[in-house]
Formats: C-alpha cells, sequence, structure tokens
C-alpha cells in the first residue's frame, strides 16, 4: 500500500463527484424535460383550440351581421379584405376560407408561404405536435338554411414557434436545476467527506506534535467518528486532569513542558474552506436577483412625482442601486476586515430582506428606489464579506481559486434569481415574487450561520491585536494599468453592451422581454460554466496575465463583431463570447490585482470601487452618445477601448518587470 | 461501503431536490403559459366587444351614454361559458356598465395598477378566482376614457395546471426510481479509486483499534512491524504522545503530594 492513505486526491474526488452527480441529474432532469414538454404540449391544445375557435366565431358573426341585413353571402363587399386583415391580427391562423354552400370558394385568404390546400391540415407536421385540430369549420346559417362554411386553419409555425418558446423556458427551468444541483452536489461533498478528514488530520497532527489543547466537531462515516471520538477525549481528558493539578506542581514538572495541555476548556477547531460562502453567498444572490427581471416594469408603474418621465422611473432603481454600491465598495472591504466577515455577511441580511419585502408592499417610486438603495449596500457589504472570508480561507496567497469560486456563485445565483423572480412574480405577481426574495434572504442568512464559522469569518488579525493602522506603501504603476487597462473597459463594456445595448438592439429588432432576458441570462452562464475552469488554469496553467490578454481580445472581438453581424444570432454569439471572454478577465484579475498590490485589502476596495465607477461611467456615457452614434459605431469603439486598454497594461507589465526585478534584486 | 452508500444517498437526495424543484417550476410555468395564452384570447373577444364603445368615444361622448350596452357586452358574454361578467369603466376604473346585476363600484386597486403598467397596451390580471383581461379605450383627446374587462373562470385552467403537475410529479417519481438504481452503477464505477480508498483507511483504523487494546506497554507498536501509512504513523503517534502526556501529568500529581 502506498505512503499515504490520507493524502487522497481531494480534488479529484470533488471533481469525480460532481461529474457524478451532473451525469446523474442531468439524465434525470433531460428525462423530466422531455415529459414537461410532452405534458405541455398536450395540456395547451384545448386553449389553442378555445382561440382558433374564436377567432372563427369573430368572423362569423360579423358575416351573420351582413346576412340579417338581407345582403346575399356571395355579394358581401370587402370580405377579402376583412378576411386579409384578420389574418394580420391573429398570427396563428394560417387560411381563412369562406365557402358557399355547395362548398365553392366565396372569399379565401392565406398567409405568405402558408401550406396550400386544406388537406395539409392534417400532415406529419400536425401529428407531431399537440395541436392536431389545425382546421375548424363553423357553418353559417341564414334564417334555417345552411349558406356556407367558414373554415379557419392554424398555422403550424406559429404552433411551432409557441412549442420553441416553451422548449427554450424548459431549458432554463433545466440549467436552474443543474446550478442548484451543483450547490448542493458541493456543499454534501465539502460537509461529508473533505472537512471530517481535514478535520481528523488536524487533530490527529497537533497531538503528534504534542499539542492537546484542540477538539473538534465530532462526526464522521464510521471509523471516522470514532477516532474524531477517541481523539477529542484524549483532549479532554488531559485538559480534566491539568485543571485537577495544583499550580505549583503544574510549574514544577519538567516533562509535562513539552506538551500543550489546554487549561480550561480546549479550544474548537474552526477549519475555513472557500466553499463555506458558496451556498451562503448563492442563496444571497438568488434573493437580491430575483426582482432584477421586473423591476423596471414594477418601477414604472408605481406612483411618482409627475415631472420624472416614465423610462427615467424605469431606470431609477437601477441607478440608485449602481451609486450605492459603488459608494460603499471602498468601505465594504475595510468594514469586513474590521468586524469580520461573518458578522458584516449576518448583519447584512436583515436589511435586504427588510428592503425586498418593503419594496414589494410599496407603490411609490422614490420609496422603491430608497429600499432598492438600502439593498444595494446590504448587497454590496455581504458579497464583499464573503469575498474577504474565500480570500482568508484560500490555502494559497495571491489564489484565482477565492475570486474564481466567488465569481461562479454569484453569476449562478444572479442566473437562478432572475430566472425564479421571472417565473414567480409571473406566476403569482411581484408582491409574492419580492416575498421569495426575502425568503431567499433570511435563508441566506440560516447558511451563512451554519457554514461561515470557520476562523476567515473572524476579525482580521491586525485590527484584533492592536487598533496601530498599517503603514501604507505606494500602489505600483502595475496595478493602477490594470484598472486603467483592464477593470474599467471590463465593466463599462458589460454595462453598455450586457445592460443597456442588448435589450435596446433586441427590442428595436421585436423581441420581448423574456427573449432578451434569455439572451442576456447566456452571459452570466458563461461564468457559471467557466468559471472554475479558468480558476484552475489561472492557478495551474498558463496563468492569470495569458488568461486577462486571451479574455481582452475575446471581448474585444465579440464587440467588433457586432459591427458586421447584429441581428439576433449574432448578439447571442457576442454575448456568449463576452460572457466567456469577461469570465476570463474577472477572477484573474483579482489575483494580479492582490499580487500587484503587495497587499490584498487596500488593492481589492481599490479594484471594486473602480469597477463599479467603471460600470456607472459605461452606462452614462452609452445612455449619452448611443443615440447619435448608433449601435454600430458604439460597439466598434467599445472593441477599441478593449484592446487598447489590454495594450496599455501589457506595456505596463513590461516596463515595471525590470524595475521590479531591480528593487528585488 | 459505509462512503459508497453515504454519496449514494447524498446523490439521490441531491437528485429529489432537483427534480422536485424541476416540477415546481415547470408546473409554474406551464400556468404562466397558459395564462398568456388566455389572457391572449380573451384579448381577442375583448377587442371585439370593444368596438362600439370606442365609436362613442371617438366623437367624444362618455362611455356611460351607450344605451344598449348591456347587450353588447352580453352578447359577447355568451359566447364562453367560463365568462363569469364582461365591464366597461371610465379613466377612473368606476364601473359603468356589465353584465352582472349588482356590479362592483370600481376596478380592484391591483387592477388598476396593473392598467396603470400597460400604458395603453391590452392588460391582463390574475386572481385567484379569474383572469382578468382588458383593454383601454382612447378618448378624442388621446387619454383614456375608459376600457372594457372581461372576468374569466380559470377553473378549468386550475384543473389543467394540476393535471400537468400529477403528471409531472409522476413522471419525475418513475425518474427517480430508475435514476436511483443508475446512480447506484455510476457511482460504483465512477468512485472506484475513491471507495477502495476509504475502505483502506477503515481498514488502517480498524488496525489501530486492535493495536491499541492488544497493547500492554507504552510503545504500541512494540514487537510489531512499524507503521505502515501516513494516517497509522498519525494515529499511533497521537495515542503514543496521550499516553506519555498522561504519564506526566500523573508524575506531576504524585510530585505535587
Amino acid at each position: 500500500m502506498s505512503g499515504g492513505v490520507l493524502s487522497l486526491d481531494r480534488n479529484g474526488m470533488r471533481v469525480r463527484l460532481i461529474v457524478m452527480v451532473a451525469i446523474s441529474v442531468l439524465l434525470s432532469v433531460v428525462a423530466a424535460g422531455a415529459i414537461a414538454l410532452a405534458a405541455f404540449d398536450r395540456a395547451i391544445e384545448p386553449e389553442m383550440n378555445n382561440r382558433v375557435r374564436l377567432i372563427g366565431s369573430t368572423v362569423r358573426s360579423e358575416i351573420q351581421r351582413a346576412l340579417e341585413l338581407g345582403i346575399p353571402l356571395e355579394q358581401i363587399g370587402g370580405l377579402d379584405a376583412y378576411l386579409a386583415r384578420t389574418l394580420d391580427d391573429f398570427g396563428e391562423v394560417d387560411r381563412i376560407s369562406v365557402l358557399g354552400a355547395g362548398a365553392d370558394p366565396i372569399a379565401s385568404d392565406a398567409r405568405d408561404g402558408a401550406a396550400t390546400g386544406i388537406s395539409d391540415a392534417g400532415g406529419a407536421d400536425a401529428e407531431t405536435i399537440a395541436f392536431r385540430a389545425t382546421r375548424f369549420e363553423l357553418p353559417i346559417i341564414e334564417g334555417n338554411a345552411l349558406v356556407g362554411t367558414i373554415l379557419v386553419e392554424t398555422n403550424t409555425r406559429f404552433v411551432r414557434t409557441r412549442l420553441r418558446q416553451v422548449l427554450i423556458d424548459v431549458v432554463v427551468i433545466v440549467l436552474v436545476a443543474l446550478v442548484v444541483a451543483m450547490e448542493i452536489a458541493l456543499a454534501i461533498a465539502m460537509s461529508s467527506i473533505e472537512k471530517p478528514l481535514e478535520r481528523i488530520m488536524h487533530l490527529l497532527r497537533d497531538q503528534v506534535a504534542g499539542r492537546f489543547a484542540i477538539r473538534t466537531r465530532p462526526g464522521g462515516l464510521g471509523g471516522l467518528g470514532r477516532t474524531v471520538a477517541r481523539f477529542n477525549d484524549h483532549v479532554e481528558d488531559l485538559t480534566e486532569r491539568m485543571a485537577a493539578l495544583p499550580a505549583r506542581a503544574r510549574e514544577r514538572s519538567s516533562s509535562l513542558k513539552q506538551y500543550v495541555i489546554a487549561e480550561d476548556r480546549p479550544t474548537r477547531l474552526r477549519l475555513s474552506k472557500i466553499s463555506d460562502i458558496r451556498i451562503a453567498l448563492f442563496l444571497f444572490s438568488v434573493s437580491t436577483e430575483t426582482a432584477v427581471a421586473f423591476l423596471p416594469i414594477y418601477a414604472r408603474a408605481a406612483a411618482r412625482p409627475d415631472w420624472l418621465s416614465a423610462e427615467v422611473a424605469a431606470a431609477l432603481p437601477l441607478m440608485v442601486y449602481l451609486v450605492a454600491t459603488a459608494c460603499l465598495a471602498p468601505f465594504a472591504g475595510p468594514m469586513a476586515r474590521r468586524f469580520g466577515a461573518r458578522r458584516i455577511f449576518l448583519a447584512s441580511v436583515a436589511p435586504s430582506a427588510v428592503a425586498l419585502l418593503a419594496m414589494g408592499f410599496v407603490d411609490n417610486l422614490i420609496v422603491i428606489s430608497l429600499f432598492r438603495g438600502l439593498m444595494a449596500i446590504s448587497y454590496a457589504t455581504a458579497t464583499i464579506a464573503c469575498q474577504t472570508y474565500a480570500i482568508r480561507a484560500a490555502e494559497e496567497a495571491n489564489s484565482t481559486r477565492p475570486f474564481g469560486t466567488f465569481m461562479a456563485v454569484i453569476y449562478g445565483g444572479v442566473f437562478c434569481g432572475s430566472a425564479l423572480g421571472g417565473l414567480v412574480a409571473g406566476r403569482f405577481g411581484y408582491q409574492n415574487a419580492f416575498i421569495f426574495g426575502a425568503t431567499m434572504a433570511v435563508l441566506s442568512g440560516i447558511a451563512g450561520l451554519l457554514a461561515m464559522h470557520g476562523q476567515a469569518g473572524d476579525r482580521d488579525a491586525v485590527h484584533h491585536a492592536s487598533e496601530v493602522p498599517r503603514q501604507r506603501t505606494r500602489l505600483p504603476m502595475s496595478f493602477f494599468a490594470l484598472l486603467a487597462g483592464v477593470a474599467i473597459p471590463t465593466n463599462a463594456t458589460t454595462a453598455v453592451f450586457v445592460w443597456y445595448m442588448t435589450p435596446l438592439m433586441l427590442a428595436s429588432a421585436g423581441f420581448g422581454p423574456a427573449e432578451i432576458a434569455r439572451v442576456v441570462m447566456l452571459y452570466y452562464l458563461a461564468a457559471v460554466v467557466f468559471g472554475p475552469l479558468v480558476s484552475h488554469l489561472s492557478d495551474r496553467g498558463p496563468g492569470p496575465m495569458t488568461m486577462l490578454i486571451a479574455g481582452a481580445l475575446l471581448s474585444a472581438g465579440a464587440m467588433a463583431s457586432l459591427s458586421f453581424w447584429n441581428d439576433l444570432w449574432g448578439m447571442t454569439s457576442a454575448i456568449c463570447a463576452l460572457g466567456i471572454g469577461h469570465t476570463l478577465i474577472r477572477a484573474p484579475q483579482y489575483a494580479v490585482a492582490a499580487k500587484a498590490a503587495g497587499e490584498q485589502g487596500r488593492g481589492l476596495d481599490y479594484l471594486r470601487f473602480i469597477e463599479r465607477a467603471g460600470a456607472l461611467a459605461g452606462l452614462g456615457i452609452a445612455a449619452l452618445t448611443f443615440g447619435s452614434a448608433g449601435a454600430d459605431r458604439a460597439a466598434l469603439a467599445m472593441a477599441f477601448i478593449v484592446f487598447s486598454g489590454i495594450v496599455f497594461f501589457a506595456g505596463a507589465q513590461l516596463v515595471s518587470r525590470p524595475e521590479t526585478a531591480s528593487r528585488g534584486g | 461501503m459505509a462512503f459508497f452508500w453515504r454519496i449514494w444517498i447524498a446523490v439521490i437526495a441531491v437528485n429529489l431536490i432537483v427534480l422536485s424543484i424541476f416540477v415546481v417550476l415547470a408546473t409554474v410555468q406551464f400556468g404562466n403559459i397558459n395564462a398568456g395564452l388566455a389572457a391572449d384570447r380573451l384579448n381577442v373577444l375583448a377587442n371585439r366587444t370593444v368596438a362600439p364603445f370606442k365609436a362613442v368615444a371617438e366623437i367624444g361622448l362618455s362611455l356611460s351614454t351607450v344605451r344598449n350596452a348591456r347587450a353588447l357586452l352580453e352578447r359577447s358574454r355568451q359566447s364562453d361559458d367560463a365568462i363569469v361578467s364582461i365591464d366597461v369603466f371610465d379613466a377612473d376604473g368606476r364601473i359603468l356598465h356589465s353584465t352582472m346585476d349588482t356590479p362592483a363600484a370600481g376596478l380592484l386597486p391591483e387592477v388598476q395598477a396593473t392598467r396603470r403598467a400597460s400604458q395603453g397596451r391590452p392588460w391582463h390580471h390574475e386572481t385567484a378566482t379569474g383572469f382578468l383581461s382588458g383593454v383601454e379605450i382612447a378618448s378624442r383627446s388621446g387619454g383614456s376614457a375608459g376600457g372594457i374587462m372581461i372576468t374569466y373562470s380559470n377553473a378549468s385552467n386550475v384543473a389543467r395546471i394540476r393535471g400537468v403537475g400529477a403528471e409531472l410529479g409522476m413522471g419525475a417519481l418513475m425518474i427517480f426510481l430508475v435514476g436511483s438504481v443508475l446512480s447506484a452503477g455510476i457511482l460504483g464505477l465512477g468512485l472506484r479509486p475513491q471507495i477502495a480508498m476509504f475502505e483502506t483507511l477503515e481498514k488502517t483504523i480498524s488496525d489501530f483499534e486492535r493495536i491499541t487494546w492488544r497493547s500492554r506497554g507504552h510503545d504500541l507498536l512494540d514487537g510489531q512491524k512499524p507503521a505502515e501509512n501516513e494516517l497509522m504513523q498519525l494515529l499511533v503517534g497521537a495515542e503514543q504522545n496521550y499516553r506519555t502526556a498522561g504519564d506526566a501529568l500523573d508524575q506531576a500529581k504524585e510530585g505535587a503530594h
């Protein structure tokens, strides 16, 4: 047997477990998705039939009104034009025909490209989907005589489009379920395997070194549980015996000096792992994002001062949110270090839940915006507290992993929160969606209370030991080059392209909010899917610098592609590419910033502030110039800015490297 | 096998949670799709019904002046048994005409909010008992002269949504049962090295426990082969340290006396 039973590949096991869970859950959810699609298909058939019947009866009532006035069916004027108008109004109708008593056509109109001939109605297409009754016949009666028939045929393309939308909805639900499954699987892997093993290792190593002052949480699989109980008991036994010993005897015994035994009560071992923040942060992110999908509509409908336009009203909560997070960004990090990440996170949960609840129960735009501001403050403090916890829990300094985990969880929450918020609001109303968000916030607090008990959640040792301020060193040029060349362009691009241009361009192309939301979701999905891989490559592969450069080039390419390809698929491809590009940038940029600044705290505080300021500036500039410059030019300008930024940053790195070397040498 | 069973239970628990979430979300989404389709249909009906009232508003008269309003509304109401009532309201939401004998005085506040949010477009609101679908009627000046609202019983829709929920629930249960068996196979194959490693770990702990209850002196490995792996070394080292620390405490206690 090899030397180390406990040197088992925990990363490998985690990856394997995730893959196993992913395969298992994916198979189940895809099968459930197929069942859902078939069930939806069957269940909406009666409603679709009702719709077509109603359209037919509408046409019939108009015709019958003419007949009641004594006009014979064949002589009703403008019948063709009326049928054409009806066809324009109702997308689901492919053809409307008015036939005489002998089935002779009197008037008919069909959509361009419609299947010709009534016999097509029961064809293969109609059989594969639920809406089999694609043809309705409604008799036209005058007195006691049947004078004609109205034929209404449904448009199979319209039906297919509906079905495709249902399929997309199911896919979104499948993705949400998968993201949730990953979070649960990781939590289970951590709590049932990794943490118990690590606790035992820590306890044993301590006791081998002669330290009997720490005990750990009981529990663990089979023999592991027994081992923990045994070695915890060792600590307790020695502590009790030590406590019973007179102080003089303790001091006199030379053999006792080689051991560290707790004199009063053994300390409880509190290991910190980056994954401690996962469930709490995920739920918190879900809670804050539930309102995103409908907040502009909700805000626009709220009572507002007369001088405020509907457009500004719709955007006001978002503006307040951005300003509040930007203002708080420089202070949230120092707060988390001074008071402890756990405490700050838990303290942020209650205001966030209250703000969400309040937003659901008020009907005044100003009040809604103020509560959105309160939620933004809570969001900034809670998320930065989690990031601070993850950084301190990381085993390696300046590793990309804590940032990668943080980003993936945040974006997973954004993805699920916006999808769930839209679903709940659509079905149960806005108020219930806000209540759902508040419940998620409370659950995140409970998860934080249970999971974030590691030492990484405590106050910063510097603040704890002496309240003496640290001597501040000057931040190097390469750090500022990162802010100017990478952080600002990246966040400006997100604000301009993802938040501003995409919704506007797609809306002007005739796409509804649901389609726009689905396209925008792809940006966040890229971070969830590729985030862990990027962290791994940044730490163990080509390194963060390569990731930054690749990410910036991909982002610039995505923006530039919009100048010649900006239909739905062009936008979708650009969003996906930008999502991947920004995933390549975000976590490595934090690792590079922490390394360049030399100290994580201050450097990251600057970076967080600059990120928000960049987003705000981008949004402001876009709002001012988008109309006059046009989407194509704006996209090209953004591509140029991103490209120039990375060239500037790479140049600054080359210049500062000899300086660093000479200083170090 | 404790490791395998723990992981298997965890995986099927995740599967169960995810399938439950899926069933709930999919049922909710079906409700949304169904409501959207019903709203579209009711809008068609509302548009058809609104025509005579529009004509009145276009010439600048109040909607309350339409003489045969109830008959016009009743004709539309009879087109579908599920229509509970059709109401005509003014710009402030006061009910002017209705198919009901004792109509409400005005629109509900939440319906007014939905109306405001729609900004003149056809709107739709869902309550516990039915769908409300409305279209606005523009006045001569371009503002709202009021509108028409159809209240539609959602009993059949609720039954349909419950039916879909039950069908999905049953399907999910079958998938869960089959998936649980399949995941046992997948885990057995995929986590074979980890399962073997945990079995070795269990054996090491059992061996250590045997050594401790068989040992007579302080040297746990006295006369036995040296610890063969890292875990055994740590277990033995920690146990030996505990015993010698205990001895040191005993000696100190005796010295004090």
